[in-house]
């Protein structure tokens, strides 16, 4: 009882703080300390007590700790329960369950060790846990909210040796702070952004990295990638044949490019403490094994480069969150993602040889617009090129007698679109991507992909089942397909031509539509119906979905 | 560039079961197209020595082409721990083929062991996700084999696809031969059964429905979960029968035996029976859930009021249409089990709308489930929180908002399942320069085509009869109603791919949302 005693004081610290009325459930205590030692390794300490509040808050009676199992190692975890009323309860470490944390990697360290436990509303979780890691760089993050629970208490404290600088930066959070120990008190519930910390340590011995700046990233991590760059004389060689018979620069890199692009993506990971998730496997070894992960591509494609002569330099991204890498905290951890900037006479040409997908100069759109870092003396945060998808669309229909339509698509992708359809075409037949798209029969459907260049046409005939609703005497048709919502800036032009059967005449026409990123009109002309439509779409903004009909009359 | 769809192939793919408790498998894979090399280049094992499985003797090669071979070093072969609790471990070994290139061909070969002897019944899979042209089981003498899903099917296996409402791959089902008959396991039931049963007041109700229903309601079932139904803490097991009546909980087990002691103690002759996976094969391992059958003058009568769920006159949906043993002092007699019918399991929408000037529209929605409708309701409740089964009713109606609601019935075992709320669409109409435009199927909106596939490999499967019965009523601000109503019902449960294109035009004409419209003139 003793040895629970002391080792939960910090327990007794929150244990009888009131909660707020309407959660369910309240965050007591959020803590972590983490001790770095002059050689860089990091002992992080968690603490946490929730207090559980209704049933429906049983939810949140559950602690996980990720960590590296070969270059750190999880010391201890420990988990109690306290009944209300009761005495806390120590939960059996065999209760606690043990996961790696692939995402889908072939091989990763990283694992998470977890528990969850049954509370009843009234009553305690608590836990605790040690970690020792090896991190490659001495730095530090803390949130202060890990969700949207109340918090009543939240304290990071950071112990490292006396000699060693400190830069600390601050993300929607004005916490109280003593020393190196930042606490923030009474958190309401939900917030819009969670509170953050992060730190940067600057130590006095030159062989652990400081990151005061962009370019001392850039720098570092640059150090890490260079050696696998250097071309052997195999992968000059594969260099020469692929470029062989091109004259042109462009030619000559497009060609390198979709050749690494059709390399398969697959990922190990070691050595996380020692960097290892920064460095790239060595061009010659990903030539001959036909595979890697991102930056082992772009390393590839770097050393092919190399070895006829243009320069090229590995870029950092997040190719996931586009609010992750912030210039305030220059860190390597806020990257997930590794692609190519190419030296050409108009300027860095960006390339990502991971997705297969985008041709030359083309980036997907997750990696438009975002903070990136090339990996070159001196560099400092730049967005990456925003370059917005074209569509070009013609479609003529005939409405038939029986409500039948029949209809043929032309249509003409370029840059980010081409690769999105690219990426639907690779993934299934032409006629079932298009079918599902026109929510009909396709028959000969076509594909002309101009790829490594710039540049997709479908064509495709096809039919669908009767369109028509009826509505007393009138009848509503509803002859233009929701847009797809796209997942970047893309600007769309479509022409419809339609032919009606004699049976149908044109009751109401919608009213054109005019914005300043869409617009659409409906014309009869010598018997036929045209509808034109624009639409200019930014990325994360909704795309218009027609609810518009054209009104017919025709007889029963 | 070209566009291929994956053609690879397993060309060979062997099996060698060892009695001693070791399966031995050989894969060969011909790579056709660039995204074969995506799709087959990284390898997955699953293993689990927490049933005392393991791998050994993993070799794995890319042959290319040319007929060069390069093996896969073992250092590049990695062993993880996927899962861990105490001692109890779940691990995948896992590699990349190297230096693939389209025409290569993959191979690996391994020998999965147990180390407490082969689990039986073991299912292996004959079929996986690319057409295999020749699939070869070794069977030791001392094994039955059976396969399921397919007869004699070891060539030009075509590709197992996932699809919904798909029975599984085609296995063979590895069994010891059977060292009884199902006449000797049948009388060891049913005395079993008999030394179980104990003496109970006789209840007043007297029909059986009204029996199983007692058992019911007035017994907590402490497997069950929802709500009332629950029994806190660890319940001790009930002796006899007339414990569980004495007690007011029991296993399902328990609760069937009251049922049966009751319906002795009312008259009738009863039995004890169970599921039976295979007939042919006379092995305990066979037997699954259980059943009383009460004897009629022309068959018998099944109940299973262990299920709470089940309303009068149903069995539990994975029990229909199955062979039954029921086991007397005689022996064995097989019956197959009554099917529900599509009126049992029934699914009733209404809706009461008030047509809105602005192209929303209000009103009052209420949804009544029945029979195993019902049931997979208040199956699904047991897990989720009250606040978690509003938030998964909101989750049904995307796009609109709900208030009020009332879920009702969740824990009354047979009754049907009734949700009741207000609800408001916005900008639900289509609209015209001069009208707007109520679509009448108003449930249709709200869930994804069931069939969205024009062709399908797989048969489809239902796992019982049910219908659904929409009745939508529109009301303008003038007064003027309109009624729209829609069924579906679906009697027969199996279709093979070439009935599916049927199938599928059905759903989606009871799908197809716009196909009917209220009118209403638009106010300027």
């Amino acid at each position: 009882m003793l040895a629970f005693l002391l080792l939960t004081s910090w327990f007794q610290e929150v244990a009888s703080a009131p909660s707020p009325a309407g959660a369910a459930a309240h965050t007591l205590l959020r803590e972590e300390s983490v001790v770095v030692e002059p050689n860089g390794r990091q002992t992080t300490i968690t603490r946490g007590v929730i207090r559980i509040l209704t049933a429906a808050g049983a939810r949140y009676a559950r602690a996980g700790v990720a960590y590296d199992n070969v270059g750190g190692k999880l010391v201890e975890f420990r988990a109690w329960v306290q009944p209300p009323g009761g005495e806390p309860q120590e939960i059996d470490p065999d209760e606690f369950t043990d996961r790696h944390l692939s995402q889908g990697e072939v091989h990763s360290p990283l694992r998470q060790r977890q528990v969850e436990a049954a509370v009843q509303p009234g009553g305690l979780f608590f836990y605790q846990s040690t970690v020792l890691s090896q991190a490659a760089f001495p730095q530090a993050e803390f949130e202060f909210q890990e969700n949207e629970l109340p918090v009543r208490l939240s304290r990071f404290r950071l112990s490292a040796p006396a000699t060693w600088g400190l830069q600390p930066v601050l993300f929607a959070a004005s916490p109280a702070r003593q020393g190196n120990t930042w606490e923030l008190r009474d958190l309401p519930g939900h917030p819009a952004a969670p509170p953050r910390l992060a730190v940067t340590l600057l130590p006095d011995q030159p062989a652990l990295p400081r990151f005061a700046t962009w370019p001392d990233v850039a720098a570092w991590l640059g150090h890490l990638a260079e050696p696998a760059a250097q071309p052997t004389a195999r992968v000059a060689q594969q260099a020469e044949r692929l470029v062989a018979g091109l004259n042109s620069v462009n030619d000559r890199i497009q060609a390198l490019g979709a050749f690494v692009q059709s390399l398969r993506y697959v990922a190990i990971n070691h050595n996380l403490g020692q960097g290892g998730g920064f460095t790239p496997a060595a061009a010659d070894a990903v030539l001959s094994r036909g595979y890697g992960d991102c930056k082992d591509k772009a390393t590839l494609l770097r050393a092919f480069l190399r070895a006829i002569n243009i320069n090229s330099w590995l870029v950092a991204i997040n190719a996931t969150d586009r609010t992750r890498v912030r210039s305030e905290w220059p860190s390597p951890r806020v990257f997930n993602h590794a692609i190519v900037a190419i030296e050409t006479e108009s300027g860095l040409l960006y390339f990502d040889p991971s997705n297969p997908t985008s041709t030359l100069g083309q980036l997907p759109y997750a990696q438009q617009g975002v903070p990136a870092l090339v990996l070159r003396q001196g560099a400092t945060l730049a967005p990456t090129p925003e370059q917005p998808g074209e569509i070009e669309r013609k479609i003529m229909l005939r409405l038939e007698q029986d409500g039948r339509v029949t209809g043929r698509l032309l249509e003409t992708s370029r840059g980010s679109a081409a690769a999105e359809s690219r990426a639907l075409l690779a993934a299934g037949a032409c006629d079932g991507v298009l079918a599902a798209r026109l929510r009909g029969t396709v028959t000969n459907c076509q594909v002309q992909d101009e790829f490594p260049r710039d540049g997709i046409h479908l064509y495709a005939q096809f039919g669908q089942e009767d369109q028509l609703a009826a509505a007393g005497e009138l009848w509503l048709w509803k002859p233009l397909l929701p847009w797809a919502e796209g997942n970047g800036a893309v600007t769309i032009h479509e022409t419809v031509e339609i032919e009606l059967h004699p049976r149908w005449t044109v009751e109401e026409l919608p009213e054109p539509v005019r914005s300043s990123s869409f617009s659409a009109a409906w014309f009869l002309r010598d018997g036929k119906l045209l509808i034109d439509r624009f639409l200019r779409s930014l990325p994360g903004s909704p795309i218009p979905v027609e609810r518009l009909p054209v009104v017919l009359r025709g007889l029963h | 560039m070209l566009f291929l769809l994956a053609l690879a192939e397993v060309l060979y793919w062997d099996t060698d079961v060892q009695l001693s408790g070791q399966l031995t498998h050989s894969v060969r894979i011909q790579l056709t197209s660039a995204a074969d090399l995506h799709s087959h280049g990284v390898v997955t094992l699953p293993y689990s020595p927490r049933r005392g499985q393991t791998i050994i003797d993993l070799r794995a090669a890319t042959v290319l082409p040319n007929g060069q071979r390069i093996p896969v070093p073992a250092a590049a072969i990695f062993d993880t721990v996927t899962w861990q609790r105490g001692d109890r471990q779940d691990r995948t070994l896992s590699w990349a083929f190297s230096a693939l290139e389209p025409g290569a061909i993959v191979e690996y070969e391994y020998t999965e062991c147990f180390a407490y002897g082969l689990p039986l019944p073991l299912r292996i899979p004959l079929q996986r996700e690319l057409p295999v042209r020749s699939r070869e089981v070794t069977v030791p003498p001392g094994l039955v084999a059976h396969d399921l899903r397919c007869t004699n099917c070891r060539t030009n296996l075509p590709a197992y696809r996932e699809e919904p409402d798909a029975p599984g791959p085609a296995v063979v089902e590895l069994t010891a031969p059977a060292e009884t008959s199902w006449n000797t396991l049948a009388r060891e039931l049913a005395a079993q059964f008999e030394a179980e049963l104990g003496p109970v007041p006789a209840p007043d109700a007297g029909d059986l429905e009204t029996l199983a229903e007692l058992c019911r309601t007035r017994i907590q079932n402490v497997l069950y979960r929802t709500d009332n139904l629950t029994v806190r803490g660890t319940p001790q097991p009930n002796r006899y029968p007339a414990e569980t009546w004495q007690r007011g909980y029991g296993t399902p087990h328990e609760i069937n035996l009251l049922f049966a002691a009751l319906a002795r103690a009312a008259g009738y002759e009863v039995s004890y029976a169970r599921v039976v996976n295979r007939p042919d094969l006379a092995d305990p391992s066979q037997l699954a859930s259980e059943l009383i059958a009460v004897h009629q003058p022309h068959g018998y009568a099944f109940f299973n009021p262990g299920v709470p769920y089940l309303g009068p006159g149903l069995l539990d949906f994975d029990e229909e249409g199955r062979t039954a043993l029921v086991a007397t002092a005689n022996g064995a007699e097989f019956i197959t089990l009554p099917r529900s019918s599509a009126s049992q399991n029934r699914t009733e929408r209404r809706a009461l709308l008030h047509a809105q000037p602005d192209g929303s529209v209000r009103g009052t929605v209420t949804l009544t489930f029945t029979g195993h409708a019902a049931a997979l309701r208040k199956r699904r409740a047991e897990r989720l929180s009250p606040a978690e089964r509003l938030a998964a009713l909101r989750q049904e109606f995307p796009g609109t908002e709900l208030d009020n609601i009332v879920i009702e019935n969740l824990a009354l075992p047979a009754a049907p399942v009734r949700i009741t709320f207000q609800v408001a669409v916005p900008n639900y109409a289509d609209r015209s320069p001069r009208r707007l435009f109520f679509p009448g199927r108003f449930f249709a909106r709200f869930a994804s085509p069931r069939f969205p596939d024009p062709e399908r490999t797989q048969p489809v499967e239902f796992p019982f009869a049910f219908s659904v019965h929409d009745a939508v009523t529109f009301v303008a601000p003038s007064g003027v109603q309109r009624q729209f109503t829609r069924e579906l019902r679906q009697d027969q449960l199996r279709f093979s791919p070439a009935e599916y294109p049927e199938l599928r035009r059905k759903w989606a004409t009871f799908e197809d949302a716009e196909r009917e419209v209220f009118p209403m003139e638009r106010l300027h």
